[in-house]
């Protein structure tokens, strides 16, 4: 697999502030990889995202997005049909007064034919499964419904990668499942590479690769199941562990020896079952 | 000692057109001084309309809401007087915030209720206190905060008019894991110190099943569940059916007793689970 | 509640009316304005009531829809009634009275007018989306490009605008009940104190409103938006057999109203 994104030691400080909100930030993303970021409030996530399709250029380093550099405003347009984001707030980031309208936007304003913008925005929808929403109004749909279509929104440009900064943060929890299903699909049946901000750790379970980030530094790197093996990590980042995991982890502070990297409720019930059964 | 309580309430949307939709079917609650129930139900299921009942915000389409007896909607005096009895704090009450400070934003309830200067100043201290905000931030502008102290500052609002209820729609909404730790904590002492009762309502299952007295489950209207969080988790399946969360705890062990490993008990925090595991681990059940 | 208001709303369907190209349906709605105001007797108002009627059949928006959305205007419209009532000069219909047979029609007459004109424009944001109609105002100022009117950027405002009204009405809505909840009192006091009383909700209102429009930037420029050169668009307007007829159609009923007027 090739990189697709890179960060070279970014700092990044916003106008008018004092701190950096990122410190000297290197990381290399694999095409095809579904990556979840964590870490508090203010750690500097969103920041990164946010670097990820040139929205914010580095104050120092370099952001290299399929081999464009983010700082070259000629190419800005390239970068951002590449990596497509979706933010937190579903109801600032719908343009247009129905369904289909709104998905067609990032094509019309990429310049593709009509007939190819009328593909690609039935096939984005149906991706989502919202194609039958098509000609709704979008502020009548559910919090999860509009998320989706935002997604198609964004896959409709046909980008490399996909950036979703806590699109779930404002769900309930059937819109959450949603969502997640809907990105986990991009990534594992489309090759999209996701990478996904959030504060829910149960998110991250099927990542490839989870980054934790503290105060504009990366802490942790790592599969879900080690980091997440750490729980006094996890604590130190104020961050939550799965039930799952904290169960094994209590169960084996008590003398069992269960492998903790059964993040999923069913693994871990299995594995379970299995030490009670010996 | 108070009690709210609900007779037969019923509300009703856009009565007589096309897009009438009863909101609430028939709901008769009694909820005494002190507990701190959690209120869980689907997005739509009617658990919004029915808190906005609790302090005459909307009026019942039939029914009665009654605080100590009385009817809250009997007119427009008991109508503005239950509102300082019985807090609501809406979801993401941040975006309500409007004052120049931090101070005069707590001030704004007690303001509205015509106390005087000296008892308002006590009510945001006591406030700010319950609510974790420093002193330092009193005097500075509640937009320039982020937003886990502006959630703070909009809950300490309610909480200075001195509510005996105090209703929390979805408090810890998008705040990350420490945040809302934090948060329930000071709601927990909150109720602790001041008796009051607390009305949470989530989707986050194992917030509610760990802090909650009392859960009632709303569905399409009416109420599906009420009881102990012991109660209702002895039944997971029933509001698996209904779409419905669970604690992650409770999924474990119904995964478990799914494999044969037949738990004992209600199952719904991750110290029951820990203990029931433990104890079927010494005496296997079959 | 506010949340009520039906203005501009639109209610899709898939009758010839909806889909007649915006472009049409504008140039028919000013055609409609300007035979309206030409109608100066009983014949006149009969053939626009009668057009407006084949309309609402042709888009099977039911009278009942087109008359609730009047009712925010039904204090204009009575108002405007009673002026004709009362300030016509002519015949008194008693002897001695105020009101007079001239002052009864024209009053009937200024309701139609004004009833019509709100529903002709009605049926047209009914059947015709927002953007559908931006789209269409857009193609027809385009001339306007040559003297730098930045004709895009207008429309694509407007649709904007159109797109967040319900938000933000919504919006209203929920901070309205949260400053109520903490004893905010809307209804009682002088003109001053309620002046006042807005204050927390503008406030809350306008902060929100900069945050979304911040978003919203952000949003339509991570989709690669960069202003209107060289956009396409998906829905491209063209003109059916059907336009052409409507056209031509609303041109004769045009010039039938000329006709009436200088008889008359």
């Amino acid at each position: 697999m090739s990189e697709i994104i890179r960060f070279d030691s970014v700092h990044f400080t916003y106008p008018g502030d004092e701190l950096e909100s990122l410190c000297g930030v290197s990381l290399s993303i694999e095409e095809g990889s579904f990556v979840a970021v964590v870490g508090h409030n203010g750690s500097g996530k969103s920041t990164l995202a946010k670097h990820m399709n040139a929205i914010l250029v580095p104050d120092e380093g370099r952001v290299t997005v399929c081999g464009i550099d983010t700082s070259d405003q000629d190419r800005i347009i390239e970068i951002r049909r590449n990596v497509g984001m979706v933010f937190q707030n579903p109801d600032n980031q719908i343009v247009a007064n129905v369904v289909e309208d709104d998905v067609a936007f990032a094509p019309e304003n990429l310049g593709v034919e009509p007939a190819e913008i009328r593909r690609r925005v039935d096939d984005s929808l149906k991706q989502v499964g919202m194609y039958d929403y098509r000609q709704h109004a979008p502020h009548l749909l559910s919090g999860g419904q509009k998320q989706r279509i935002a997604i198609a929104g964004v896959i409709a440009m046909h980008p490399k990668v996909i950036v979703l900064d806590e699109p779930t943060a404002m769900l309930d929890p059937v819109g959450r499942k949603e969502v997640l299903s809907t990105v986990t699909d991009l990534c594992r049946e489309h090759g999209m590479t996701v990478v996904l901000i959030t504060h829910h750790m149960d998110e991250c379970i099927h990542a490839d690769r989870m980054i934790i980030m503290t105060d504009g530094y990366i802490t942790a790197d790592g599969t879900p199941a080690q980091l997440f093996a750490d729980p006094a990590l996890m604590e130190s980042q104020g961050l939550d562990v799965p039930e799952t995991v904290r169960l094994m982890y209590a169960l084996n502070k008590e003398g069992w020896n269960l492998p903790l990297d059964a993040l999923g409720v069913d693994e871990c019930a299995e594995e379970i079952r299995k030490a009670v059964e010996n | 000692m108070s009690e709210l309580r609900c007779e037969k309430l019923r509300h009703v949307y856009s009565a007589g057109t096309p897009f009438e939709k009863v909101a609430v079917d028939c709901i008769d609650l009694t909820l005494p001084q002190g507990q701190l129930v959690g209120l869980i139900g689907h997005t739509g299921s009617g658990k919004s309309t029915l808190i906005q009942h609790l302090n005459a915000l909307l009026t019942p389409t039939s029914g009665r809401v009654l605080y100590d007896g009385r009817d809250i909607n009997e007119n427009k005096y008991t109508r503005r007087d239950i509102r300082h009895e019985v807090g609501l704090v809406f979801q993401y009450p941040e975006y309500q915030l409007f004052e120049e400070t931090v101070y005069k934003d707590i001030a704004f309830g007690p303001g509205n209720m015509g106390l005087d200067k000296d008892e308002i100043d006590a009510r945001v201290k006591e406030a700010a206190k319950f609510t974790g905000i420093e002193k330092e931030l009193f005097e500075r502008s509640p937009l320039e905060l982020s937003g886990g102290q502006k959630r703070r500052i909009a809950i300490a609002g309610v909480i200075a008019m001195r509510p005996s209820v105090l209703i929390l729609d979805e408090p810890t909404a998008g705040l990350d894991p420490a945040g809302s730790r934090q948060l329930l904590e000071n709601i927990c002492i909150y109720r602790k110190e001041t008796g009051s009762t607390v009305i949470l309502v989530s989707h986050n299952m194992d917030d509610v099943a760990r802090i909650a007295d009392r859960i009632i489950v709303i569905s399409g209207g009416n109420v599906f569940m009420d009881g102990t969080p012991a109660e209702v988790f002895a039944d997971p399946e029933k509001l698996v059916a209904q779409g419905l969360d669970v604690p992650k705890a409770t999924a474990i062990a119904m995964k478990l007793r799914e494999r044969g490993v037949m738990l004992k008990g209600s199952v719904c925090t991750h110290d029951q689970l820990l203990a029931a595991i433990t104890s079927y681990r010494e005496a296997p059940v079959c | 509640m506010l949340k009520d208001i039906t203005l501009g709303q639109y209610f899709p369907g898939d009758t010839i009316v909806h889909r007649l190209d915006p472009r049409t349906k504008l140039i028919c709605v000013i055609i409609y304005i300007v035979a309206l105001f030409l109608a100066v007797n009983w014949t006149g108002y009969i053939i626009v009531i009668a057009a407006t009627a084949a309309f609402m059949i042709l888009s099977r928006i039911s009278p009942k829809r087109v008359f609730s959305g009047l009712k925010p205007m039904i204090f204009i419209i009575v108002l405007t009634g009673a002026l004709n009532v009362f300030y016509t000069k002519g015949t008194p219909v008693v002897e001695g009275w105020i009101i007079t047979w001239e002052g009864i029609e024209r009053a009937i007459q200024m309701i139609l007018r004004i009833t019509l004109l709100i529903s002709g424009t009605f049926l047209l944001t009914y059947t015709t989306s927002p953007i559908a109609i931006t789209d269409g105002l857009e193609m027809l100022l385009k001339p306007l490009k040559l003297i730098r009117f930045p004709v895009h950027e207008m429309t694509l405002m407007m649709s904007m605008a159109l797109r967040f009204i319900p938000t933000l009405i919504e919006e209203t809505d929920k901070i309205m009940s949260a400053q109520r909840a903490r004893g905010a009192d809307f209804e009682t006091g002088g003109l001053v104190k309620r002046a006042k009383a807005l204050l927390p909700i503008l406030v809350p209102l306008f902060v929100s409103a900069f945050r979304r429009a911040d978003e919203l930037a952000v949003a339509m420029e991570s989709r690669c938006y960069h202003g209107g050169e060289g956009r396409t668009r998906m829905k491209q307007l063209r003109f059916e057999t059907r336009d052409y007829v409507t056209l031509i159609l609303f041109v004769l009923f045009l010039a039938v109203m000329i006709m009436l007027k200088r008889m008359s």
